[in-house]
């Protein structure tokens, strides 16, 4: 009897120390691809210049353009006539849509944007505030729908193939996890020119 | 009117057996705390007022119960589930499940349980829907905790190792791109995945008339591994339930057939 009773009470120590559970929908639901910056010898490093980020979006727009001797040239999403009453010569072209994804980060080891559901390859454009020229870089990737549980909805993850960049500020760029998803993984490494020694 | 007169039967003694058994653990404590040990042998304290039972405190088998340790496969009981074919008819999932048990010595019962289960859900918030149907078994063992092993009903604890191989499709709403632009449905079809779980079960069973028996069961159910996809994680594994949890509750009544020709009372 006692061997019974022992084998109940254990039964229910079990069960009270088992009850206790958790919901499987993800609290840090994000799908981000993170990039993550190393100087030439692959130290990670801050970014002390500021950095603004712009993708390309399908589709052309209308750019406008003035210019005038001696002063800096204004590149302008619209048309502005106050330019052209001061002296300004107004030129037209037709540039990619663009979007600004991150907006003058400043001191940071790292960034993160959102990846296109339907495309084959993002198109990012890193401008600096210290010199003229911007890198871009080219990510190719595939994605994917996934769902936790049909109550927790639907998100888009991506595994990258492949990412490319020009060499104006950047030495290098690789891949250090193609899983793109919410767990907030570093997915590419971006090596500057120089060192942080 | 019988159905529920037999349901009710079940219910009452059920009851009756849980009420039992805890009257028979608080009665042992009782009989203990008159005792005290002094080396290896055990004294009865004298200043405590305790009355001797008039007959041997020790169990001792009578002589027409005296060759039921010797028989060992006491029979089987055949049963099946009426809550998941119950949810399986009037629910978006549920399932078909029969069960043998094997009775060896009234007190050890290695069991198998087979069904078919079936899953057809949309949320409601998201519209997202999941479907799966498979077959699924479960394999464990139950241990009839009552004093008296011969009687008719039994009350039990025990566990459950279950497997699940089986398809699932999962297909939703529009995913609208909120930047690049563009929006399309998804439909994931026959993704593969094994489940494998484990459950700890607590129930009993009671005669209602010959051989036919009715009885319950809850059981706590814990998930141990299911195969991963990039996709998706199942929402019902067949078998198991619901995955909303990393755990869960569940339960069966069970409608049994009990073919038992070991030793009972009276015979």
């Amino acid at each position: 009897m006692r061997f019974a009773n022992n084998i109940f009470s254990a039964f229910c120590t079990i069960l009270l120390i088992l009850s206790c559970s958790s919901n499987n929908c993800p609290v840090d639901n994000y799908v981000s691809c993170n990039y993550y910056f190393y100087d030439s010898e692959g130290t990670s490093v801050s970014l002390a210049d500021t950095l603004t980020i712009k993708t390309l979006l399908p589709g052309y727009k209308t750019s406008y353009i003035y210019r005038k001797l001696g002063y800096a040239t204004i590149t302008l999403d619209y048309q502005d006539s106050t330019y052209i009453n001061n002296g300004y010569a107004e030129t037209t072209k037709e540039v990619r849509r663009d979007t600004i994804l991150v907006n003058k980060l400043t001191n940071s080891t790292y960034f993160q944007l959102p990846m296109s559901y339907f495309n084959d390859e993002d198109t990012i454009v890193m401008s600096y505030s210290s010199i003229s020229l911007s890198d871009t870089i080219k990510v190719r990737h595939y994605s994917y729908p996934h769902i936790e549980l049909p109550e927790c909805g639907a998100y888009r993850f991506h595994t990258l193939r492949n990412v490319t960049s020009t060499d104006r500020n950047i030495d290098k760029i690789e891949i250090s996890n193609p899983k793109v998803n919410y767990d907030g993984n570093e997915n590419i490494k971006i090596y500057f020119n120089g060192s942080a020694e | 009117m019988k159905t529920s007169k037999y349901i009710s039967t079940v219910v009452r003694n059920s009851l009756c057996l849980i009420i039992t058994f805890l009257s028979t653990m608080t009665v042992s404590g009782q009989t203990l705390s008159g005792l005290t040990k002094e080396g290896n042998k055990v004294v009865i304290d004298s200043t405590m007022n305790i009355q001797k039972p008039e007959g041997p405190t020790k169990w001792i088998p009578q002589d027409n119960e005296s060759d039921y340790k010797t028989t060992f496969f006491q029979g089987f009981t055949l049963s099946v589930d009426l809550i998941g074919a119950g949810m399986q008819i009037l629910g978006d999932y549920g399932n078909m499940e029969a069960a043998l048990r094997l009775n060896l010595k009234n007190t050890y019962f290695p069991i198998a349980e087979l069904g078919y289960a079936k899953c057809d859900i949309t949320d409601d918030d998201t519209n997202i829907t999941f479907k799966d149907n498979a077959p699924y078994i479960r394999i464990g063992f139950d241990y009839n905790i009552l004093k008296d092993k011969l009687q008719d009903n039994k009350l039990f604890v025990g566990f459950r190792y279950g497997l699940s191989k089986y398809d699932y499709d999962i297909s939703g709403a529009e995913m609208t791109d909120p930047i690049w632009g563009g929006s399309e449905n998804f439909h994931l079809n026959n993704i593969s995945t094994t489940s494998q779980w484990l459950e700890l079960c607590f129930g009993c069973q009671v005669k209602i008339v010959s051989n036919f028996h009715m009885g319950w069961s809850i059981r706590y159910k814990s998930e141990l591994h299911s195969t991963k996809s990039d996709y998706s994680k199942p929402y019902y594994i067949p078998g198991y339930g619901t995955t909303v949890n990393s755990s869960c509750w569940g339960g069966t009544y069970n409608l049994i057939f009990d073919l038992n020709w070991g030793k009972k009372h009276g015979k």
